[in-house]
Parts: C-alpha cells; sequence; structure tokens
C-alpha cells in the first residue's frame, strides 16, 4: 500500500468501532477522520470533482416548525366586560405583584441552584487536581509506567510511541491548566464584583470612585482587562435619549474620571512618554 | 451549564411535555412548547412564590382537561416578565409596570430601530430571574432559573415600544469561555432576524476582548439553525468578499482567526454548506459550488448588524 492511499483511508474510513473501544478519561492522540489539522492548508479552486465533505447526521430543519398559534390577547369578549377589566385594574391602589412576594420562593431556589453550582465548581476543581498529580506522574524518572494508565497507548514496547504521546501529553495537560488558572483569575475578580453589586444593588457607580489626591495609577497596567473595569455601574438613565457618539463621549469623559487620563510628557529629541489606563506605559519616537 | 440535576421531584425543570396550555405575553396569547416544573410548588398547581406566601390552589386537577396540565393560563409581563395565574393580578400590574418607562441595564447597541442592553443578573435579579423563567417555556435545555449572579443578559428592545423582544445570556464564569449560554427570541417577534443580529453580537462582544468563542454546547435545535445560519453566511462572505476571496488557499487556523469563530464550528459549517471536497487527499474549496450555495441561500452582502451602532468598548 502506497503511503498516500493509507493516510486517504484514514482520513476517509477510520473504523469507528475503534475509537469507541478507547477509554474516554485516558488523553487521545489517535486521528480522528472527522477533524481537520486546523493548519493544514485548503486550496481554493474553480471546481473540484472530489469527494465532498459532509455533516456525519442530518440536521433536522425539516421537523422543526415555528409554532404560528400566536394571537392577540382578549381580556374579555365584550366591551362590558373589557370595562370590568380596566376597572378591575384601577382597583389595585399599588401594584398587585410587587416585587416583595416573589421574594421568599425566588430566594429558596436561588439557594437550590447555587448548591448545584457549587457541586460543578468542585468538580471542576478536582479535575485540575487530578491534572497536576498526572503531570507530576509523568516528570518522574519511572513515566512509563503511569502514561497507561494517562494516556491511550497502542504498543506499549514501542519506545517512539511512548516518547511521542508523553510529549503531547504534557503539553496538552500544560494546556488545560492553563485554562483552568485564567477560570481561577477571572473567578476571584467576578465573585469580589457580584458582591460589590449585592451590597449596593440598583444603584450605578457602586465603585470605582477617583480618589482625591491626584491620579490612582492602579490601572496603568495591561496586566488587567479593562472589560473587566469599563462599563460596570447599573442602569444609566441619563444616557437615555442620546445618540452613538453622545454615548461614548459621555463613557469615555466617565472613565477618564475612574481610571485616570492619557497622559502625553514630551522627552526631547521627539521621544514622547505615553501613560495610559490598562495599556503598557511606554515612551514613542515621533 | 447543562444540568440534569434533582432539585425537588427527580428533574429539575424538566418535563415530559407542556404542562402550561397557554401563556399570555402582554398582549400577545400563545401555546408553550416545553413544560416546566420551576414555577410550581410540589402540588403541581400553585405557584411556588403563592405557595409561600401561603395560599393554596383548591382547584383540582379534574378541572384541567389533560393529566400533564398543570395550569391552564400564565399571565407575563411584556415589560418586566413578572407572573401570575390570576388575569386581574396581570391586567393591575400591567397598567404600573415600573419597566414601561425605564428599561434596566446599559445601552450596547443603539440602531434606529432596535436597542440591546446589558443587564447584569446580579443587579437586576428579580427580572432576570423571571426572564429565564419564562424562557424555560420555549427552549429545551435551560437549567439555571434563579441564580442569576453570575450571567450577563443582553435584552433586544423595540425603540418604537421599549418592549424586550429576545435576549442571550452569557455566563461570566464560563470554563471554555463561552460568549453565549442560552438565547431566545420571544414568539411574537420571531422572523425579524433577531437572533442573527443577537448572535452577530455575541460575536462582536467576544472580538472587542480580542477572543475567539462561540456558544455553549450542546445547542438547542432552534440554536443550532440560527447559529448555521449565522455561521455560512459569515464564511460564505469571507470567501467571496473578503480577505480570502482572492486567496489561493485558506486554513481553519485563518478563517477562525478572521471570524472569531471557533475552529469546530467553522469544520462543522464547512461540511454543512458542501463546499469542501477531498481529491488526491488534498482538501479544497470548490469556489462553483460556494457560488451556487450563496445564490440557493440569497446571501446579501448587507451587513448582519451595523458596527457603527456599537458601544462595547
Ligand atoms: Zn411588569
Amino acid at each position: 500500500m502506497s503511503e498516500q492511499t493509507e493516510v486517504e483511508s484514514k482520513r476517509k474510513l477510520r473504523s469507528k468501532e475503534e475509537a469507541k473501544t478507547i477509554d474516554s478519561s485516558l488523553f487521545n492522540f489517535e486521528d480522528d477522520p472527522q477533524v481537520i489539522d486546523p493548519d493544514e492548508p485548503i486550496s481554493c479552486v474553480g471546481h473540484c470533482s472530489g469527494e465532498v465533505l459532509k455533516l456525519e447526521v442530518e440536521v433536522p430543519f425539516k421537523s422543526l416548525v415555528v409554532s404560528d398559534g400566536i394571537q392577540e390577547a382578549k381580556n374579555t369578549k365584550s366591551g362590558r366586560r373589557s370595562l370590568r377589566a380596566s376597572t378591575q385594574a384601577k382597583k389595585f391602589t399599588s401594584d398587585p405583584l410587587d416585587d416583595t412576594l416573589y421574594e421568599l420562593y425566588h430566594r429558596r431556589m436561588e439557594k437550590e441552584e447555587k448548591k448545584m453550582l457549587n457541586r460543578d465548581r468542585e468538580s471542576f476543581c478536582s479535575e485540575a487536581d487530578k491534572l497536576k498529580w498526572q503531570l507530576d506522574a509523568l516528570l518522574q524518572n519511572d513515566w512509563a509506567k503511569s502514561l497507561p494508565s494517562i494516556t491511550f497507548i497502542r504498543d506499549t514496547r514501542d519506545q517512539e510511541e511512548l516518547q511521542e504521546k508523553r510529549e503531547w501529553t504534557i503539553s496538552s495537560i500544560r494546556q488545560l491548566l492553563e485554562k483552568y488558572e485564567d477560570w481561577k483569575r477571572r473567578e476571584d475578580r467576578v465573585l469580589g464584583r457580584v458582591r460589590a453589586h449585592l451590597l449596593t444593588p440598583n444603584v450605578g457607580n457602586g465603585h470605582g470612585q477617583t480618589h482625591n489626591n491626584g491620579i490612582d495609577f492602579r490601572f496603568y497596567t495591561e496586566s488587567l482587562n479593562k472589560f473587566d473595569y469599563i462599563g460596570d455601574s447599573g442602569t444609566d438613565s441619563e444616557e437615555e435619549n442620546m445618540d452613538v457618539e453622545e454615548i461614548k463621549q459621555r463613557r469615555k469623559i466617565k472613565n477618564c474620571g475612574k481610571f485616570g487620563p492619557s497622559i502625553r510628557i514630551n522627552l526631547g529629541h521627539n521621544n514622547q512618554l505615553i501613560a495610559q489606563p490598562f495599556q503598557k506605559t511606554r515612551i514613542e519616537n515621533s | 451549564m447543562h444540568h440534569k440535576l434533582e432539585v425537588e421531584d427527580g428533574t429539575y425543570g424538566l418535563l415530559k411535555g407542556p404542562n402550561i396550555s397557554k401563556v399570555r405575553l402582554g398582549n400577545h396569547e400563545m401555546g408553550t412548547w416545553y413544560g416546566t416544573a420551576v414555577y410550581f410548588a410540589r402540588d403541581h398547581k400553585t405557584l411556588g412564590f403563592k405557595y409561600l406566601n401561603g395560599e393554596k390552589q383548591s382547584r383540582s386537577k379534574s378541572l384541567v382537561n389533560q393529566e400533564e396540565t398543570w395550569l391552564e393560563k400564565l399571565y407575563v409581563c411584556d415589560w418586566c416578565f413578572k407572573y401570575t395565574d390570576v388575569e386581574d393580578e396581570f391586567l393591575g400590574h400591567h397598567a404600573r409596570c415600573s419597566h414601561r418607562a425605564r428599561q434596566p441595564g446599559q445601552i450596547r447597541y443603539l440602531a434606529a430601530d432596535v436597542t440591546i442592553r446589558r443587564v447584569r443578573g446580579s443587579r437586576h435579579k428579580l427580572f432576570t430571574q423571571n426572564l429565564c423563567l419564562f424562557t424555560k417555556m420555549f427552549l429545551d435545555n435551560k437549567s439555571m432559573f434563579f441564580a442569576v449572579d453570575y450571567f450577563d443578559f443582553y435584552v433586544v428592545y423595540d425603540n418604537l415600544t421599549n418592549k424586550p423582544m429576545g435576549f442571550f445570556s452569557k455566563e461570566l464564569l464560563s470554563t471554555d469561555r463561552n460568549n453565549l449560554a442560552c438565547i431566545l427570541v420571544f414568539p411574537p417577534y420571531q422572523r425579524r432576524h433577531l437572533g442573527t443580529l443577537l448572535i452577530a453580537f455575541s460575536y462582536e462582544l467576544s472580538k472587542a476582548e480580542r477572543l475567539i468563542s462561540g456558544p455553549e454546547k450542546p445547542l438547542s435545535p432552534f440554536g443550532l439553525m440560527g447559529y448555521l445560519k449565522y455561521w455560512s453566511s459569515t464564511v460564505a462572505r469571507e470567501l467571496l468578499y473578503g480577505r480570502s476571496c482572492a486567496e489561493d488557499e485558506i486554513t481553519l487556523n485563518a478563517l477562525s482567526r478572521i471570524t472569531g469563530i471557533r475552529i469546530d464550528d467553522i469544520t462543522l459549517t464547512l461540511k454543512y454548506m458542501e463546499i469542501v471536497k477531498v481529491e488526491n487527499n488534498k482538501l479544497h474549496v470548490d469556489r462553483g459550488c460556494l457560488k451556487n450555495w450563496a445564490r440557493k441561500n440569497k446571501l446579501s452582502k448587507a451587513p448582519l448588524l451595523q458596527k457603527e451602532c456599537l458601544l462595547v468598548e
């Protein structure tokens, strides 16, 4: 069998049976015929008579029917009854569906849901612990012993396969752990902000006030993601009758007050020191 | 996140079929598509909040036609999504709803006809909880209704009426950095391309954060339909009119970087469009097929969203 046809048959017909027998808790670097390598060049041609790549399952669009049974609601059948409806509405001196009515039930259900969220969070964290432990094992001298319990190996006597898969596994684990660390960082930030909101619900500018003594340089670094900080106030009624440009201008001024202005200092010889919130302070030559 | 955890009676929110016959949303009345247990107390007939407030529904189950029907009609305010099973309470509230004069959240997209507002769950708890509860009647894979603190909601409003027409939610602590958790255009406002607008907007949010992102999986059938529409027209525009139009070669990586769509989703889209072919073990985009696809699907050059209306920076 020539090499080319072998590869081709791999893309087309790697048997699914085989893939199924691999324990899904293991890292699996076997070729998946459905996956296209993201860096594989795909040439653009006017016409090609090859075999079309199709979805394995058909999209069930035809069975989706948007319900058409939407009607205008009538409070009542006759004019007299609709009069009754409007008097009914007036008979309440205050909102018959006041916020407080829902409080007890919604708070109780929220507590239940948060328990589920915590279970999810814990399992995500213990997954990360397992990865750390696996990474540790792969960095030991006897890594070849632990590898088959972490990654699918075709032939445990094949040194080349073992070496290659050890490297791939280590780099996969490192990527996953990076994702986990990124999530941890975001969690700390979001939890802090949500707590601040809960202390001052429905009020804009709950935090982020400028300090009286000059500029607060906390934000003059690129290591903060500005999207975690900007536009964090609640409902902003002042913007209601503005157009897009006016809103942009207003927010710029507001953010400047919160995070500090753009600063340019001439250093001579056409060099400028430029400091801006959420960016690395730099020197530019103009 | 997709939960199938037990809270009250075996399945959380999941039921075999619709259990509320009709829902009245403002002045529209419609049937429901999916069952929802979360509005109700354990007796399966009293609304949960009324039950805890000491009220008990006296109507017996024999009053309702089918076994599966827990309630004949639910009344929902189309400004704030507060709900009740009593028409008079609904009318009394609707006439003086505080959301009528003032919409929650901050403007993130302002066009001539519609506005998208970001509403934080932690700040507008009751509004976003009620929105989630309403959504369950039209989405099968929704499973978070009350713990809204860690979600942002992007709600699209009609500028003429100031009424919400649809929304998507975004999980702030998504482990996969998804840009969308669930999406719904309310039944009276479907077929106005609002789903495509919301999806396009969700990608603009990610692009502003320099992220390649996408929706939480699995998608509901309607979600998948909306996404394939967005993905395929975005990929087709890029290949026909974008930077890639004169290229002899493309890669999934490049397409993903340009469009902000994840590689897996682009792969799915190319297969769905059936424009990639294998010849001599090499992959090819067949431009003839691509043009046919564009003609058949009436691909237009008009943007899916007006960039000048964005207020996300
Ligand atoms: Zn209302």
